[in-house]
């Protein structure tokens, strides 16, 4: 399979200014060397709670922000290098959709407008055709050409996100980064949205980075899936590998906090203990050490490399010793 | 082509008429806007409902008081004030829309291009603000209409150039807050450029309060130009603008009490008028309590 | 049957907006008993809020106003109540904790001044004393270092952790009933996991009542033992935890099982239930829900079912069951 993107020892740290002057005191490192690829017509869910740095990873994939080191690599093209017009023109296949519906969409803009942004700021079609192209954006995510004319606040909360994401399909673009696009919606217009961004992707083969802190919904998507904790991916596998046999223990607690809608089935949901650590303050060794039941006494020291346990399984974790698996990138 | 208008403006005409209604419903806002309303009405037809011509010189009926041939009495030039008042709010009123739209058309644009470029660009012009708000406002303007020379444009431009910060410093703050909501981002995302957003997204979203603060400052607008004229740095005479009149009013203050009280009557009038329907626009257009 | 601690019987309650009349709740009706945990289900907009401040009085009149039903705490009608003795009951008697502890506590003030304030409020004990308890109640929350924490505001302390004090705050008076809004919905899940479980725990212990409202019928099914579904303003079902969940008898409810994505089921597309949540200004005549039921017939457009009990302590607000003529 051929990788659509590929980001390699992605690293960005935010710095925080404080004191009287200003001056740089401290960085919030918020994605640490990341590694990940995405295969064509895949989608790879990336999961993790707050803080963690999924958001970041997905803009920096875009080139919204810019990296401080690492690269990413569309088909083979580095784009972080990229800029001006060549950057603009790369975009046209990238895009990205949005979380919060409210804010997502210009409350003074019309719908018309707002989708055809694309077309309009990079000089791709004009007039008649900005229409014409809109309408069919409109029909694919199961809206009417009547709804252009209007205005955010007349659309409810899932159908604003389907105008997030005609506004992403309208040039045509090969891979989506979807962020956390159904957390602000209710269950029974997430399952609609859900529905429909697999429907798009069997369509139109489109590759997708989908992120979210919601361990079904990730389920539900995503063919394969990567674990992310305070800036760095601490597990990636397959769907079924991860479900059946989560290696990491962050992912182990993860997978049980969740309460699962079955009163038949009562577990406990508390499996770690403390809170999720800021990244500014990150914990030395292993990020995961102060909370992880499983702690051993290298954890502390040592930052744990990644490995391939199984095929296609790689960890980051002291529980599995580089030993005869040389330590891998993916 | 009216259709695709109308079916493109089709929400912001109904919420034109939505606010008209709430406006409506206030006491202050109607207040404000029958003034308003007033003052637009005698400058438009100032010169078919006025009684005499307003510069017409006529020497025997001299600082004559208040009576039935004239209602606000005469200046010392035999001048029928009443008149005069009329013809005045035609100055009053281009003074306070042109300086509006050159101060709103430009701090505008000033403030959304340093809220949104934001760190250094966006430092040194607030800088540059905050040294033209230093400056008591009057004081400025008149430094301002005197290194110009004293005129009536002179003092639309000096007093426009006073009010630049105003909407400078507003429309940068609600820069700042936009800037930060996703749809900005998905600008980017969709490749578009610095100016375009600015253009496009930011001034758009600011629109509302920048009506609001050109009804509050027109008001103070008309009193610095007042003020300007009072001093001689603003309107020439003949022409008969409300400050000027109170200034050359005073020296008869005390016997001809309405040839300065009764301009000065329709300054505050105005400025009244004007603050007290863009208080109540303010709370109108506010987005939590129009739900 | 036992006199249940919260009965609220055919409540009604209406917003005046310049929009029009928001009808935000129709004869709802609920009943908590004592030591239970009753959950409320619902979707954005269906009135589980609306319902949990209208408890404790807490709907703004203008423009809100409660046209109809009572709400009897242990037999007492607070919607009668004079305002001294709301002020007994709450915080005291019915206390309750929102979604967003950032909201609900002062920042200016320390988490130790908010703390004694309730408690000093109504029980009548001094500063010292009410320190005390304090620290009792945050280490019943298992919250490390409870000294420390009594000094620190608000900002310093994490989401989790300002849920837990708001918890142990809540519960420094032993109320009879406890109100949780949306408790863990903006936490992480490994926080809300530790919430939830120490919210479980003590409620059982110290023997508080809950009524727990969720959009999440995960967190529903772990936590509650028995459960009301919301829609558009009216109960449309309640039941038994189980009993909902094994054999739920509303379109709506059936529609919203298999709407959610789990962790332990695969499928490749989710069934959905067709439209959106209508505008409670104009709502549909009838069963609210008929604009969106496949299985509609003739009397669900405009007769309003009433609650039936379709099975042993399972009460359906559906023509498909029984005499359930309005």
């Amino acid at each position: 399979m051929k990788p659509v993107i590929e980001a390699i020892d992605l690293i960005k740290y935010f710095p925080i200014h404080g004191g009287f002057l200003g001056r740089k005191v401290e960085y919030l490192k918020a994605v640490d060397s990341v590694t990940l690829t995405i295969y064509q017509g895949e989608t790879l869910g990336l999961v993790g709670e707050s803080g963690c740095g999924k958001t970041t990873v997905g803009f920096l994939l875009l080139n919204l922000l810019q990296a401080d080191r690492g690269k990413v690599l569309y088909n083979g093209m580095d784009i972080t290098q990229v800029r001006g017009q060549d950057l603009r023109q790369v975009r046209r296949n990238l895009q990205v959709v949005f979380q919060d519906p409210q804010s997502s969409l210009d409350p003074r803009m019309l719908i018309k407008k707002t989708i055809g942004c694309p077309l309009e700021v990079n000089g791709l079609a004009k007039g008649e055709e900005v229409v014409t192209r809109v309408r069919a954006s409109l029909a694919e995510v199961g809206l009417d050409e009547e709804h252009m004319y209007r205005y955010p606040h007349e659309f409810s909360g899932g159908q604003r996100q389907r105008i997030g994401i005609a506004r992403a399909l309208i040039t045509g673009p090969e891979f989506i980064v979807f962020d956390e696009p159904t957390s602000a919606l209710d269950v029974s217009v997430q399952a609609q949205i859900l529905n429909l961004i697999k429907e798009l992707q069997r369509r139109h083969g489109y590759s997708y980075l989908f992120i979210s802190h919601n361990l079904s919904v990730i389920k539900h998507v995503s063919h394969r899936i990567a674990v992310m904790y305070l800036g760095k991916i601490v597990e990636t596998a397959s769907k079924t590998s991860l479900f059946e046999r989560p290696l990491h223990p962050y992912t182990q607690a993860l997978l049980t906090s969740v309460p699962k809608p079955d009163p038949q089935k009562r577990h406990t949901l508390a499996v770690v203990s403390g809170d999720v650590p800021s990244p500014i303050n990150v914990p030395t060794g292993c990020r995961f050490h102060p909370r992880c039941p499983q702690v051993k006494e290298e954890c502390s020291r040592l930052s744990p490399s990644t490995i391939e346990v199984e095929p296609e399984h790689w960890v980051a974790c002291h529980l599995y010793p580089a030993g005869d698996n040389e330590e891998r990138r993916m | 082509m009216w259709t695709e208008f109308r079916k493109e403006h089709a929400w912001q005409i109904k919420e034109f008429f939505f606010t008209l209604k709430l406006l409506r419903r206030n006491p202050s806002a109607v207040a404000g806007f029958v003034i308003i309303v007033l003052m637009v009405l005698m400058a438009l037809s100032a010169s078919f409902l006025s009684p005499y011509d307003p510069i017409r010189i006529s020497l025997k009926d001299r600082l004559s008081p208040p009576a039935l041939t004239h209602l606000f009495g005469t200046d010392e030039l035999g001048r029928d004030i009443l008149s005069r008042i009329m013809y005045g709010s035609r100055i009053s009123l281009r003074i306070g829309v042109l300086v509006i739209l050159i101060a709103g058309g430009m701090g505008s644009v000033i403030g959304a291009i340093s809220g949104y470029l934001g760190q250094k660009i966006d430092n040194l012009i607030m800088r540059v603000m905050d040294v033209i708000l230093s400056f008591p406002p009057l004081v400025l303007a008149m430094a301002l209409a005197a290194a110009l020379g004293p005129s009536l444009n002179n003092a639309i431009l000096a007093v426009a150039f006073v009010m630049i910060p105003k909407f400078a410093r507003m429309v940068r703050g609600e820069a700042l807050a936009v800037k930060e909501k996703q749809f900005i981002t998905a600008a980017r995302a969709s490749g578009a450029k610095s100016l375009w957003i600015v253009l496009h997204h930011i001034l758009p979203n600011c629109f509302s309060s920048v009506i609001i603060l050109a009804t509050l400052i027109l008001g103070e607008t008309i009193l610095i130009a007042a003020s300007l004229s009072f001093i001689g740095l603003g309107a020439q005479p003949p022409t008969p603008e409300w400050g000027a009149m109170v200034s050359v009013g005073r020296k008869f203050l005390m016997d001809q009490w309405w040839y300065a009280t009764f301009p000065g009557l329709f300054i505050l009038i105005t400025v009244i008028g004007f603050n007290i329907f863009g208080d109540a626009l303010r709370d109108i257009l506010d987005p939590r309590i129009r739900r | 049957m036992a006199e249940p601690l919260l009965a609220v019987r055919d409540l009604s309650i209406q917003f005046f907006t310049y929009q029009g009349v928001v009808q935000a709740l129709e004869n709802v009706n609920l009943t908590i008993q004592s030591g239970e945990i009753m959950g409320l289900v619902g979707e954005t907009g269906c009135g589980k809020s609306v319902m949990a401040r209208s408890v404790l009085r807490l709907i703004p009149d203008p423009p809100g106003k409660i046209t109809g039903g009572e709400i009897l705490f242990k037999g007492e009608d607070i919607l009668k109540a004079h305002w001294r003795r709301l002020r007994e009951i709450r915080g005291n008697r019915i206390s309750m904790v929102f979604q967003e502890p950032m909201s609900s506590l002062n920042p200016v003030f320390t988490v130790g001044n908010q703390m004694e304030e309730v408690i000093i409020l109504h029980q009548e004990v001094n500063r010292s004393r009410a320190q005390e308890i304090c620290i009792q109640m945050l280490q019943q929350v298992k919250m490390p270092d409870p000294e420390r924490v009594l000094g620190k505001y608000p900002h310093e302390l994490s989401g989790g952790m300002r849920q837990r004090v708001m918890i142990a705050m809540e519960l420094s008076c032993r109320p009879d009933l406890l109100i949780a809004d949306e408790p863990t919905t903006a936490l992480d899940v490994t926080v809300q996991g530790q919430v939830l479980t120490i919210l479980d725990d003590l409620v059982r212990r110290i023997a508080v009542s809950v009524l727990f409202i969720s959009h999440d019928l995960g967190v529903i099914a772990q936590l509650c033992d028995r459960v009301s579904v919301m829609y558009a303003g009216k109960i449309v079902e309640t039941a038994s935890v189980r009993n909902l969940f094994a054999a739920p008898y509303h379109p709506y409810t059936q529609g919203l099982l298999q709407a959610i994505p789990s962790v332990d089921k695969d499928r490749d597309s989710l069934m959905v239930i067709p439209g959106v949540v209508p505008r409670l200004i104009n709502p549909p005549g009838g069963c609210r829900f008929h604009p969106r039921c496949t299985k509609r017939f003739d009397p669900c457009d405009h007769i309003v079912p009433k609650l039936f009990e379709v099975a042993p302590d399972h009460e359906v607000a559906c023509h498909l069951y029984g005499e359930a003529r309005g």
